[in-house]
């Protein structure tokens, strides 16, 4: 079973960095939005592989708090993406630079 | 043999959709793809026998907060990002540069990792790690839960309640805007 290790290690290395690379990469906050999902997702992946591959309970606890954390982070961002929208009608994060001037 | 190809399965669905999500034009077909993603490892988390994440990865991540992604993407009727961007465009190749050595740094630290057994680092635990994946029991997550993390476990409920009020607040005044335009234009 240390193929499964080792290979969760590195299906998580590779979706962590898909999802920084969308990060910088995308311009629809929405999307930036799905990428950070992504790289949370990978975290997942390393504290369970971790936690059952050293029967740990704890890895599996932190899990919990990484989905319960993300869910609150989904809901309270994608309320301020709809408040935007309709302030800006848009949310291209390139066209939200009010801070800039 | 079996488990091994069906591992193999699930590994490549899930790097794939990933793939997909950055790359797939319109947010919906990435939104989608994103469940993909989470279905898979959520398949990895069965081969790993640990359930408990298995089913909260399916309820709470492909249920829950992807459907609330669906539900902003449609509310928002964003379609196809056309125009180029304003002035920022040369940022995404400098987002491909560092994406690119974070990725080589990771590959680096990972080629470590695996060139060395798993069990070298905590000799005690090689046993266990070596033989198949120990099931982690529901009950010692929940006595964890209640015990080690009851502070953590406190404050997320109170981050949840802070998250709820704060999305009512938000839609809420924007509820209220809505009233207000009507009533001017009627």
């Amino acid at each position: 079973m240390t193929y499964m290790i080792h290979g969760n290690l590195i299906l998580a290395m590779a979706i962590f960095t898909i999802g920084m690379l969308g990060i910088l990469w995308k311009r629809n906050a929405i999307a930036i939005f799905m990428c950070v999902e992504l790289m949370l997702n990978a975290a997942n992946l390393v504290f369970v592989t971790f936690a059952q591959s050293l029967g740990q309970a704890r890895g599996v606890a932190v899990f919990l708090f990484v989905i319960t954390v993300a869910a609150a982070e989904a809901a309270v961002g994608l309320a301020l993406f709809i408040k935007v929208f309709n302030d800006k009608q848009t949310i291209e994060a390139d066209r939200l630079d009010m801070l800039q001037h | 043999m079996l488990i091994q190809s069906i591992y193999g399965i699930f590994c490549f669905v899930a790097l794939f959709s990933a793939l997909l999500v950055v790359f797939s034009p319109h947010p919906v077909y990435g939104a989608l793809y994103l469940v993909t993603t989470m279905l898979s490892i959520a398949g990895l988390f069965v081969l790993m026998n640990a359930q408990l994440a298995a089913a909260f990865q399916v309820i709470v991540y492909a249920g829950a907060i992807m459907v609330l992604f669906m539900f902003v993407i449609m509310l928002l009727n964003l379609g196809r990002q056309d125009g180029p961007a304003v002035r920022t465009r040369g940022v995404r190749w400098w987002g491909l540069v560092f994406g690119g050595v974070f990725l080589a740094q990771v590959v680096a630290m990972v080629a470590q990792l695996v060139t060395r057994p798993v069990g070298a680092a905590a000799p005690s635990a090689a046993p266990s790690a070596a033989a198949a994946f120990a099931s982690v029991r529901i009950h010692e997550v929940a006595r964890l839960l209640m015990t080690d993390y009851v502070y953590a476990f406190e404050m997320t409920s109170v981050l949840l309640l802070i998250a709820i009020v704060g999305a009512v607040v938000l839609a809420r005044r924007q509820l209220v805007q809505g009233v207000s335009e009507e009533d001017l234009r009627s």
